[in-house]
């Protein structure tokens, strides 16, 4: 075969092969129902009730060929949703780890996708441009169904809730929309925001730069209230009953009365937190950057134990009823004990963890550099 | 194929060679460190054992950099990072981790190829632990921009620009300090402050570091320190840094810009009203250059001032006679002894450099000569040095200060460990007397009345003002040491009156140093201190004239220039009185030991190579046809080391790859005073040679080589080498080709103290001297001598103007003799390049290089353009090529522009007439010339 037939042969592999298949998904079954979005529910809820064991057996690794941000998978019956900085968003076979499609953006995707009722709803930083792109796109049909530019950049998560979903701008701009692209209300804070906003009853509750708490009523975008705290917060709020949950620049994480609008006590960590609070029914667990790890009571906000693990905890940990399992961007995955803080076991992965821990029919995933995500099944004893 | 061609022989024959090829300076490898490495848990610290008490501190203070780091950065560096400490900055010089020279300003840097940190330690703990937090600011920051971009897989491997760069481990490293105030003060109230759009035309200046770090200042009051972050999460986004900052900070650059030059006026022009350039309050006394070290000296019949200066571009000593002025007021310095052009002198260590005089005139000054420094006393009545003084464990020596008796002479000097301390010399016995000995900075010592006791300055502060420098006595009958200021301020330079009846210091008390007044209550004990000055920017020293007048060295306008002032003319209400409030603690401060950082290790270095860089490269081209090849360089981490290994293939048919492979593979070693390498290589093809044969031709060649390098000192080198090889040759097509085994030996000498504009020498000389032999030793097919004798001699006629001349003479004599090349804009200009060839050359050029235009600037609607520096030249230039006889003479005269290209390459045109027929007439017309390259 002549040097040129060679050449476009090979020209036209790596056009194919570059070129995704886009996401085409037949059927979801009406009730099933999985981790949709970041931390599963709007409330943030990383907590599992069942009690896992610390062995792993490897099920599979997909290597995306891109790169996470500090974010998390989302899962819905068999699919695995993630979005890359390199604006690709993926979808796997959860079981098996076998690509299904992939959609092509030019910019980055910094949050986990959404996943509605025959939508998927991912946010593009846009290369080269200050505005962002919200997609919705409907998976059934396997057509973006809309497209809206927004000013600004997306590094929050999204919410999504009753066929709505709610967008957070790093600029402090609120957003509701409904699945059909139309925007409902825009609230505008006016301050830098890098927050995981979280609901509660019918306010979403976010947090700033300034320190400050915002509660915004769902339906029409009204501010119900804006309290500062706090020097600054760059982490996001998580909501347990009447109570919130978020950690400050400065390393206290506060806990605030939602009903009272007031704190009813902060704990000092010592280091700038970036992660979300997580919490069970009684405790409430978070990392610092200095790589310190806790557990506080929830009531009182009395510190039960402390781990040091020396790396950089910014990413949420993923509760058990009797582990947490930990994410260290120092290239680990630590499990812990819930009752008194040790490690009794941990996973060497040799490159940054940058996802948060979701966990779905007894498998555990873990995304680190560069773009690799790995499913490990839980072995019960 | 003459590019790999020319790589093989530039490897054969300059291998080891400094800067230039031909010339250059060289990095002198004194001292042999026995290299041993500490590990900490993120580190591998490199260290030599006479100074494991500082690097300890040093790893300890790297760990506690690396916990706050990764919490400002939101990143961790997942490598080990290696840190390279030397104990001194004479040391420190002589690392071979980067290829070039260390200015004496450059206080440690971060490297790319292997990511290592090297850092000298200068005798302070607290500047120590700057420099580390600076550097490990870089390396978080290339390290965080580098996963940005390669995470949204962007292929372009920009860093953000210098002054972001350069900031930010300002920013992130230490607070806003005296000299960072300094620095602004001086570029807002002398307008030569350049705001974002313009901050590249101050690209790598000092004035760069202190503006980006300042506006990072702004932006974390104006906007959030959130945001600096986010400019380089944001970093991929956009192409240019501009777009990336006006994303991140909301605002259009030219606002921001807009914004932040009006914080700076609203902070500095008040300061107007109750501060004074020094130009205002003080009569200057010298306009040009950097002048500093002051010392006022006085006869009967002589009134003088002796100090260190820059000038021209080499520090020397200087004299101003302040009785001879001219019709203007102003005075005419003389040169007294001439610095940085030989080894005795080679570095005066500006700006720390200081002198003092004695009542015999007998001037003390320190310089660096070879290995160490060296204190020199020189008589000014002879002209002539009287007495060097070089110890082996002292390292840097500073600010000598002759006893009242001129007996006795007190300095601080740093030794192996590090540590920098107080020393007296006695001058009759030449016993060296040790005060002090431990970590603690002493510095800028002066005898106090009757030289019972010593004046000193030092950061062993203790409790609330802990490593401030305060000044300190020490009692010579005691042998103890007390406090003499506590205060949160820092001083430096004190001196006593004539009469020894006060004590003045400089002290930044009010943001930036100038001269106080060291109080005494009825006792005769300090109690405070007064402010008699009020300078906008720095006083760095002052020598006193009488009891009250005083000659400053001020820093404005970005130069230290000379002011003459009368203390007893400032008003009492202009004088500030700050009492001593506290009580000092007696006991010194100490450092948190390396046990209390987590686990580490230690033994001695061993040598593993990693990789430097590699390239590959595919040519396609007409004559040759395609070839393909590689480079690697592989060296250890202190780059002592070097391996590289070439490998080219020129086969033109599928049948003659494996034959047709070229390579080279060289060991260099520089880890000793003498440099070495050798290497072995083979070279097949066709190739074209012009100093061989006008046409092209085959050739194949394989063998050896080995070189020696011995520098001499700086200036100066011996070079040596010597090549076999088996060469078989088809020239001019001749297909019974031509056999040698070629022996090849030389010999050169080579002196280089040049100082360079940015278009080539301006000053001093340069000399080449050559002798070799080539020959055939199976085949007796070639012998011949070699001779080169190139000379270069720069004649300075003002600061920016030159005569430069050169004579050189190229001889190969013999069989098979090589020809050597002319022509062209680099020797006789207007000639075609390289048109002219003969086994003898003899050149002859004489120049006139000047400044032509300092800025020119184009400015279109969408886009400037500025081309700073543009120089000019006048030259002569003689010549004449032969072989067997001398043919005929051939010249130019012509005028030319030169613009270097950011100090990387030279763009240079010229314009004239040749002089043809043997010298005899011009030629009609003129040529004009383009072409790239440095003046000669």
């Amino acid at each position: 075969m002549g040097f040129l037939r060679k050449l476009l042969i090979i020209i036209l592999l790596i056009i194919l092969n570059s070129c995704g298949g886009w996401i085409k998904i037949k059927k979801i079954p009406t009730d099933s129902r999985d981790n949709l979005m970041y931390g599963n529910t709007p409330q943030r809820d990383f907590y599992i009730p069942i009690e896992i064991s610390d062995s792993l057996e490897f099920s599979w690794e997909a290597d995306t060929k891109g790169s996470h941000a500090h974010t998390a998978v989302t899962t819905v019956s068999r699919f695995l949703f993630i979005g890359d900085l390199a604006g690709r968003l993926i979808c796997y076979n959860r079981i098996t780890g076998k690509k299904v499609g992939e959609l092509k953006n030019d910019g980055d995707i910094s949050i986990a996708p959404a996943i509605g009722k025959y939508r998927l709803v991912y946010v593009v930083n846009e290369f080269k441009e200050k505005y962002s792109t919200v997609v919705f796109y409907d998976y059934i049909v396997g057509k973006i169904r809309h497209e809206i530019e927004l000013p600004g950049k997306f590094v929050n998560e999204l919410i999504i809730e009753n066929e709505f979903v709610y967008l957070l701008s790093e600029e402090g701009k609120l957003y509701k929309y409904n699945m059909k692209g139309e925007q409902e209300w825009m609230y505008d804070a006016k301050c830098l925001t890098i927050s995981i906003p979280a609901v509660y009853k019918e306010q979403i509750l976010f947090n700033n730069a300034k320190g400050e708490i915002i509660a915004v009523e769902k339906n029409f975008g009204k501010e119900l209230y804006r309290k500062k705290i706090t020097k600054s917060f760059e982490s996001g709020i998580s909501v347990s009953d009447e109570k919130a949950f978020l950690g400050d620049t400065e390393g206290f994480l506060f806990c605030f009365d939602c009903e009272k609008r007031d704190i009813e006590w902060k704990f000092d960590t010592g280091s700038k937190i970036r992660s979300l609070a997580v919490f069970d029914n009684t405790n409430i667990f978070v990392g610092n950057l200095n790589g310190d790890f806790f557990s506080v009571s929830k009531t009182d906000g009395k510190l039960n134990w402390k781990t040091e693990t020396g790396g950089l905890l910014n990413t949420p940990a993923l509760v058990f009823k009797n582990l947490v399992v930990v994410p260290d961007q120092d290239q680990k995955v630590y499990f812990i004990n819930k009752e008194d803080g040790v490690i009794t076991n941990s996973i060497e992965f040799g490159k940054r963890v940058k996802l948060a821990p979701v966990y779905s029919d007894n498998t555990l995933f873990f995304g680190a550099d560069r773009g690799i995500i790995y499913a490990y099944k839980i072995i019960m004893n | 194929m003459k590019k790999c061609y020319l790589i093989i022989f530039l490897f054969l024959f300059e291998s080891i060679s400094a800067q230039i090829f031909f010339f250059g300076r060289n990095k002198v490898q004194y001292d042999d460190f026995d290299w041993q490495i500490l590990k900490t848990e993120h580190f591998d610290v490199y260290y030599y054992p006479e100074f494991e008490e500082i690097a300890e501190i040093g790893a300890a203070f790297a760990e506690e950099t690396y916990d706050d780091l990764k919490v400002k950065f939101n990143h961790i560096i997942t490598r080990r990072i290696p840190l390279i400490f030397y104990n001194s900055h004479i040391h420190f010089q002589q690392t071979n981790t980067i290829p070039g020279f260390i200015p004496e300003g450059v206080g440690g840097f971060f490297e790319f190829m292997k990511g290592r940190v090297v850092i000298p330690y200068i005798g302070s703990i607290k500047k120590f632990r700057h420099v580390i937090n600076h550097e490990l600011v870089h390396v978080f920051m290339r390290s965080k921009v580098y996963n940005v971009q390669r995470d949204h897989r962007s292929l372009d491997p920009k860093l953000p620009p210098l002054w972001f760069t350069e900031g930010i481990a300002e920013f992130w490293s230490t607070k806003w300090d005296t000299k960072a105030e300094m620095i602004m003060r001086d570029a807002m109230i002398n307008n030569i402050f350049f705001p974002l759009k313009y901050i590249y035309q101050i690209n790598g200046t000092f004035l760069m570091y202190k503006e980006g770090q300042n506006f990072l200042e702004f932006v974390k009051e104006e906007y959030g320190e959130e945001k600096i972050l986010l400019m380089m999460e944001n970093f991929w986004r956009f192409h240019k840094f501009s777009e990336v900052i006006e994303f991140t900070l909301g605002e259009s650059i030219t606002k921001i810009d807009e914004k932040w030059t009006f914080h700076l006026k609203q902070k500095y022009y008040p300061l107007m009203k109750n501060k004074y350039p020094h130009h205002i309050s003080a009569n200057k006394l010298t306009t040009k250059g950097f002048n500093l070290s002051p010392r006022y000296y006085k006869t009967a019949s002589e009134e003088s001032l002796y100090y260190i200066g820059n000038v021209d571009g080499y520090a020397s000593i200087y004299k101003i006679d302040l009785l001879d002025k001219d019709e203007d007021g102003k005075y005419d310095p003389e040169i007294i002894l001439r610095g940085e052009k030989e080894t005795v002198f080679e570095k005066f260590h500006l700006p720390d450099a200081s002198i003092d005089i004695n009542d015999e005139k007998i001037l003390a000054f320190v310089t660096k000569s070879g290995s160490s420094d060296v204190l020199h006393l020189y008589s000014l009545v002879s002209e002539e040095i009287v007495n060097s003084f070089q110890y082996n464990n002292l390292i840097n020596i500073r600010s000598p200060k002759f006893s009242s008796d001129g007996k006795s002479l007190l300095f601080n000097a740093s030794d192996r460990k590090g540590y920098s301390d107080l020393f007296i010399l006695d001058l009759e016995k030449f016993n060296l007397q040790r005060l002090t000995n431990d970590y603690f900075d002493d510095k800028e010592a002066i005898w106090g009345k009757n030289d019972q006791s010593i004046v000193f300055v030092s950061d062993r502060t203790n409790g609330q003002f802990s490593q401030k420098y305060n000044l300190f006595t020490y009692d010579l009958s005691k042998n103890s040491i007390d406090y003499l200021t506590y205060t949160g301020a820092d001083f430096s330079s004190p001196h006593f009156t004539p009469d020894f009846s006060e004590l003045y210091a400089n002290c930044d008390y009010d943001g930036t140093f100038n001269i106080w007044k060291i109080e005494k209550d009825d006792l005769g004990n300090y109690n405070g201190i007064t402010q008699y000055t009020h300078f906008v920017t720095s006083v760095f020293d002052f020598t006193f004239v009488d009891s009250s007048k005083i000659i400053t060295s001020g820093f404005e306008n970005f130069s230290f220039q000379f002011y003459l002032l009368d203390l007893e003319n400032i008003p009492d209400t202009n004088k500030h009185y700050l009492a001593f409030k506290q009580e000092p603690v007696k006991h010194n401060w100490e450092i948190n030991s390396l046990a209390k950082m987590g686990p580490v290790s230690s033994g001695s270095y061993g040598k593993s190579y990693t990789l430097d860089y590699a390239y590959t490269q595919l040519i396609t081209d007409p004559l040759y046809g395609t070839r393909g090849g590689g480079m690697l360089a592989l060296s250890d981490m202190m780059g002592d080391d070097q391996f590289l290994f070439f490998l080219y293939n020129t086969a033109q048919i599928s049948s003659d790859v494996m034959s047709h492979f070229n390579f080279l593979v060289s060991r260099i070693n520089r880890k000793h005073r003498i440099n070495y390498s050798y290497g072995l290589f083979r070279y097949i093809g066709d190739r074209y040679d012009i100093r061989v044969s006008n046409s092209r031709y085959y050739e194949e060649s394989y063998g050896g080589f080995v070189s020696l390098l011995y520098p001499l000192s700086t200036f100066s080198r011996i070079e040596t080498g010597m090549s076999m090889a088996y060469s078989e040759r088809d020239v001019d097509y001749n297909y019974e080709g031509r056999k040698a085994v070629l022996m090849s030996n030389t010999l050169s000498y080579v002196h280089d103290n040049s100082l360079w504009l940015g278009t080539g020498p301006i000053d001093g000389t340069r000399i080449r001297l050559l002798v070799g032999y080539t020959k055939d030793i199976q085949y007796n097919n070639a012998q011949y001598y070699s001779f080169i004798a190139d000379y270069r001699k720069y004649f300075r006629i003002a600061e920016r103007s030159a005569i430069a001349t050169r004579a050189a003479l190229f001889i190969n004599e013999g069989k098979e003799a090589r020809r050597f090349i002319a022509g062209g804009s680099w020797d006789l200009r207007g000639w075609r390049r390289w048109s002219l060839r003969g086994e003898k050359l003899w050149l002859s050029s004489v120049e006139l290089r000047f400044p032509l235009i300092d800025q020119l600037q184009i400015k279109f609607p969408w886009l400037g353009l500025g081309f700073p520096g543009i120089r000019g030249a006048l030259y002569f230039d003689a010549g004449g090529v032969w072989n067997d006889e001398y043919e005929e003479t051939l010249g130019s005269v012509g005028m030319g522009i030169r613009f270097s290209i950011f100090r990387g390459f030279v763009l240079r045109y010229d314009i004239g007439k040749k002089i043809e027929d043997n010298f005899s007439k011009f030629q009609n017309s003129l040529f004009y010339q383009f072409f790239i390259g440095w003046d000669f």
